[in-house]
């Protein structure tokens, strides 16, 4: 019964863990995740390792079946649910700096534990929202 | 019968209550590795260099350490000839007071903060309303309650005194000429020196500002030599490092399990982390208003002051690019900043009571009692929950934090005046 339990709560931490397909942690600090409608994020951020108390910023690269994709209105959000607060600055994308990548700037993170940074995608009048979960 | 059973069930429950409160939980035998990494976080030994201060391009210069110094201990920069930043961060306080509320000139309404460690940090000011040191060395010079004087006769006493002058030309270039009349002026005093500020002409003016910047940016250099010494937590930490045990005799149990409370079940570690042990950051606590004060609107104020202020990171007299200038520019100011104060470092806590931003606890202990209950905070949400230790565990929290006082790494000649 024990191990039943047990193998239960495996394979539901590891579907839990399913949207971040790229390995999480803050020796690798990339990510990748499905946002819906076939749209891919990859993050990497250009603080490595990715550590507390440092503000940085992270490359967004957003594609989909066909590639690229470009002129995305991108807006984030983030914070620490299990402490019921948001990140300490206010990041923003402030740049495409090459087709279908984007720079977020002002991204830190001050406390270690779980962290949530919500992405919200508009591409053509169209939104979809994704959410990133990863400790550090 | 019925009264050995009262007296034994009674003893049992006295015992139980005693071994509750005055009894530890025996330490785990070691740490995990987990657990050792987050140590090695905390420890002096992953300090990293001191970050540089693009807005200021002098912040590392040593003539200009050497004028800030002088600069730092000097009476002559107050309005009654007797207060200088030494007055209220006195060296042999850890850049403290020890007293509730700062006084300078007169009474002001802030505890004063310790500068060890804070050149660190990329805001200043318990709210977080000064975005660079150089500029936060300003405030405190015009300020009524503490030196009480103007940046034109702050400017005039570097001009005219010949080491000073000599110092500064060294450092930023010729002096301008600084007017002989008014005697005082400053945009943010009184009514005549706003008067006598308004009827300098604009060139006039922004050379003042320049020197006064400049007067800044040397007591900023001078304030980076203020760093933290090696204590035995580092030792503990560094020696653990080493060793797969608790036991490396570098700590008592009681400290050790006062150690393991902060990075675990006390939560001390989510704000007062890495070696300065300060995320620099703003959290509402739930610390009672100052006495006879409307409680603080903290840094949700804070923020808002310091994208006004002329001497931010983006304005005419910060050397920093726009690009250089993140911090200001991505800083949040969402109603979850109401009533935050800025995290103090922990380095040396036992020696800077009292503490919070009005000085409102004046013990340690009562500090940690006060994260023990969370209290509702007076404005908007206190962050921290309840964390229902035992008095036992209270004092193993305290005993820790006693090992966080060490010497200053800064050299000893730093801590006194500046020969003449």
């Amino acid at each position: 019964m024990l191990k039943r339990s047990l193998r239960l709560g495996i394979e539901l931490t590891v579907l839990s863990l399913l949207p971040v397909i790229a390995a999480v942690g803050s020796e690798n600090p990339d990510f990748e995740l499905e946002a819906g409608n076939e749209l891919y994020l990859h993050l990497h951020s250009q603080l490595q390792p990715l550590v507390i108390n440092q503000i940085h910023s992270w490359h967004l690269e957003l594609s989909n079946a066909a590639g690229a994709v470009q002129g995305a209105n991108i807006n984030l959000k983030g914070g620490m649910p299990e402490h019921d607060h948001g990140l300490p600055t206010q990041p923003m994308v402030t740049e495409e700096i090459r087709p279908g990548v984007y720079l977020i700037e002002g991204i830190r993170f001050h406390m270690p534990g779980a962290w949530q940074m919500l992405f919200s995608i508009e591409i053509n009048g169209q939104t979809t929202s994704t959410t990133l979960d990863f400790r550090l | 019968m019925n009264k050995r059973i009262l007296i034994a069930g009674l003893s049992t429950l006295f015992v139980s209550l005693a071994a509750w409160n005055y009894f530890s939980i025996p330490l785990q035998p070691d740490w995990t590795d987990e657990q050792r990494q987050l140590l090695a976080s905390l420890s002096l030994s992953a300090l990293p260099e001191l970050p540089a201060d693009p807005s200021n391009t002098v912040a590392d210069s040593e003539l200009a350490a050497e004028l800030g110094h002088a600069l730092y201990f000097d009476t002559r920069l107050s309005g009654n000839g007797s207060v200088s930043c030494a007055s209220c961060h006195k060296p042999e306080l850890m850049f403290t007071d020890g007293l509730s509320l700062a006084v300078g000139t007169n009474i002001g309404p802030r505890h004063t903060p310790s500068l060890v460690g804070i050149s660190y940090s990329p805001w200043f000011y318990w709210d977080g309303r000064k975005d660079s040191q150089w500029s936060q060395a300003l405030a405190p010079i015009e300020t009524s309650h503490e030196h009480n004087t103007d940046r034109l006769s702050v400017t005039r006493i570097v001009a005219e005194d010949d080491r000073y002058r000599d110092l500064y030309e060294s450092v930023f270039g010729s002096i301008p000429t600084i007017p002989l009349r008014p005697v005082s002026a400053t945009p943010l005093g009184n009514e005549p020196q706003r008067t006598a500020w308004s009827e300098l002409s604009p060139a006039q003016q922004k050379d003042v500002n320049q020197v006064f910047s400049n007067v800044g940016k040397a007591i900023a250099a001078y304030q980076r030599k203020i760093i933290p010494g090696r204590s035995r937590f580092d030792e503990y930490i560094d020696t653990l490092g080493q060793s797969s045990s608790n036991e490396n005799g570098m700590f008592s149990s009681s400290e050790a399990a006062g150690l393991a409370l902060f990075i675990g079940d006390a939560q001390c570690v989510t704000c007062h982390n890495g070696p300065l042990l300060t995320n620099n950051e703003f959290h509402n606590t739930g610390v009672l208003a100052i006495s006879g004060q409307l409680p603080s609107m903290g840094r949700y104020d804070g923020i808002r002051a310091a994208r006004e202020d002329p001497f931010n990171c983006l304005g005419l007299y910060s050397e920093a690019s726009r690009s250089e200038c993140i911090e200001l520019r991505f800083a949040r100011d969402t109603n979850e900043l109401v009533g935050a104060q800025k995290t103090p470092t922990l380095r040396n806590v036992a020696d800077t009571a009292p503490y919070m931003h009005g000085g409102q606890m004046t013990t340690l202990a009562q500090v940690i009692e006060h994260y023990n209950e969370a209290p509702v905070s007076m404005l908007s949400h206190n962050e921290a929950k309840p964390l229902e230790l035992r008095p036992v565990q209270l004092r193993q929290l305290e005993e820790l934090l006693l090992t966080l006082s060490a010497p200053l790494a800064t050299e000893e000649h730093w801590l006194l005046p500046p020969a003449n």
